[in-house]
């Protein structure tokens, strides 16, 4: 029981990288005849609107939703971790007021602001990405805190440690204080905090691209994946039912194992999930 | 007094920058405007700029919306401002801004309020009975790792295939029958929705906190007295439990205002939510501008109940102040 959101992730992970290469089927190949068809041998989920294979863009949106989730927490970690450390290592003022915006980020409910900033044109607004990168910044731009809080806490008990006044008094400045001795000691709650993120950020994928500001056309997430099958619900169910419930295994699976690794390694304070 | 400036000085920035990042979106009104009507001449699409003032700068747009009684201003019903109480003119619906709020916040407190007010109560239910009984606390887990990890929008979908679609129990969306009359039936799958979501979150912090609380040595000191099991529960423990379930239920404030757009998507549900991501989508520069003002000024709001709620809730905090 315990191993298996770490296998099922790991499953998933290795199908939707290999599956979309080795499957005979094609997730970009219209076909008018074969539209919204069940099961077959050929199409063992069936087809969508446009006579799509649903499998292979199952697997593909899997790749798409997964990789801006991980890069957005890839850089949310980085973003908070650097937050948090700052915060914790300096304290005074700079902690206050960094908590402070830390706070206001987390008070907000985001959904109506991603949705406004989703709408900007990242082209128009000087922004050197694409929407899929306009899509990881934002969440990112909103999913910081949790690192931030953690890495806080983890640095802030060793601000007067020994072996930091001890490195202080060679001559270290707070850069290399932060990265060599007080970074290593954040790495658990950090990696916890990425794990819990990873859940989170999925559904935040999920959310913009069903509302059709997220991953654009013809590219599947699972998000997109739903805003195209809504209008079909009661014609072709497996459609919606499909790309939802491995966005909620997923999910779940992530949650799962950031609560594993925050008892394992004796985190305290990490929480999984706090989306408006 | 000094307080009351600052306040004022933020609005005013928060607004000004809101409205320019508004009108910056891309797709101009007039684009739309000819793509929904391409029969359009360049004469009419001429006059309707001038009509509603889009050949102004944005700044003369800005002082309109915020002073109105310009001559310069564009002439929807009146020339008034926001000064004069009025929130701008919507060219999506062709109303007010006012009006539109009037007759869509009603809609999200009829959906929002009845979901937070079963998910406190649930979760409260839950949490006592995780915290004390052994057998349940699994189910209970349960129950919150469902609630955080479901897509909303996606168990929406699945209770419409269920109970719209396959029972035919209950209507799959919108906000009345066409007789006007049945309400009570459109706002059922919904606010269950919603339920289970704030349910898993709510669960969660009031479990942790029961825990907490139950291995604390005043306790016993109340058990010592004599008082009974459920006495200590639901006199002693649940209150400071509750404390924490505060700050999380305030955060959920501004949703009250703000709705929740994915399950009013889903649900075609004319509530507030779906009118802010219509305000962006279709570029209704006012309506966006206003509804996210009131929205974050509810967010400071939030933040100052939940203050006030630890003041008058915790003995403690008051003595440090």
């Amino acid at each position: 029981m315990r191993r298996l959101p770490a296998g099922y992730l790991a499953a998933l992970v290795v199908a939707c990288v290999v599956g979309p290469a080795v499957l005979p089927l094609d997730p970009f190949g219209v076909d008018p005849a074969a539209r919204l068809l069940g099961p077959s041998l050929g199409h063992p989920l069936g087809t969508d609107a446009l006579g799509r294979d649903l499998l292979v863009r199952l697997l593909l949106g899997g790749r798409v939703s997964l990789w801006v989730a991980a890069v957005a927490t890839f850089a949310a970690v980085g973003i908070g971790g650097a937050v948090g450390l700052v915060a914790g290592y300096f304290g005074g003022w700079l902690d206050a007021a960094l908590m402070r915006v830390t706070e206001l980020f987390l008070a907000v409910p985001k959904l109506p602001l991603l949705v406004l900033l989703a709408a900007v044109d990242p082209v128009r607004a000087g922004l050197p990405v694409g929407p899929l990168g306009l899509l990881i910044g934002i969440i990112a731009a909103f999913g910081w805190m949790s690192a931030a809080r953690l890495a806080r806490a983890a640095a802030l008990p060793l601000r007067d440690a020994d072996f930091v006044r001890a490195a202080r008094g060679f001559g270290a400045g707070p850069l290399h204080v932060i990265r060599a001795h007080l970074l290593p000691h954040a790495a658990g709650p950090l990696l916890v905090a990425a794990t819990l993120d990873l859940g989170e950020f999925i559904i935040y994928e999920n959310v913009l691209s069903f509302l059709g500001l997220g991953v654009p056309a013809p590219d599947p997430s699972w998000g997109s994946l739903l805003a195209e099958a809504f209008v079909h619900l009661e014609r072709a169910p497996v459609l919606v039912i499909a790309p939802g419930l491995l966005t909620f295994l997923t999910v779940a699976a992530f949650n799962r194992l950031g609560d594993h690794l925050r008892d394992a390694l004796d985190v305290r304070g990490a929480t999984a999930s706090r989306t408006e | 007094m000094a307080r009351g400036a600052q306040v004022l000085a933020l609005w005013v920035a928060l607004s000004a920058g809101l409205f320019g990042l508004v009108h910056v979106l891309p797709g101009s009104p007039e684009a739309q405007l000819l793509a929904a009507h391409p029969e359009l001449s360049a004469d009419d699409v001429a006059r309707v700029r001038a009509l509603e003032g889009l050949d102004l700068p944005i700044t003369t747009r800005y002082r309109c919306w915020l002073l109105g009684r310009n001559p310069a201003c564009p002439r929807w019903p009146s020339r008034a401002g926001v000064l004069d109480g009025e929130l701008g003119w919507s060219r999506l619906y062709q109303r007010p801004v006012r009006e539109l709020l009037q007759e869509r916040l009603p809609n999200t407190l009829a959906l929002m309020g009845p979901a937070l007010g079963i998910s406190v109560l649930l979760s409260v239910l839950l949490g006592l009975l995780a915290a004390t009984r052994q057998r349940w606390d699994r189910a209970v887990a349960w129950v919150v790792a469902v609630g955080l990890a479901m897509p909303a929008h996606w168990l929406g979908l699945l209770v419409i295939l269920v109970f719209a679609v396959g029972l035919g129990w209950l209507p799959s969306g919108g906000v009345r029958g066409f007789d006007g009359g049945g309400r009570g039936a459109y706002l059922v799958l919904p606010v269950a929705v919603l339920s289970v979501y704030y349910v898993g979150r709510y669960t969660r912090y009031l479990r942790a906190a029961l825990k907490e609380e139950l291995g604390k040595p005043y306790l016993d000191t109340a058990r010592a007295k004599g008082l009974s099991e459920a006495q200590v529960l639901l006199r002693h423990a649940l209150p400071n439990a509750l404390i924490p379930l505060l700050t999380v239920v305030a955060q959920s404030l501004p949703v009250l205002f703000s709705g929740a757009l994915v399950v009013e998507r889903v649900f075609a549900y004319p509530g507030m939510g779906l009118l802010i991501f219509e305000s962006v989508e279709e570029r209704d520069h006012l309506v966006a501008v206003t509804v996210f003002l009131i929205y974050a000024a509810l967010t400071f709001v939030a933040a100052g109940v939940a203050d006030v709620g630890y003041w008058l809730l915790d003995p403690r905090v008051r003595r440090r102040s």
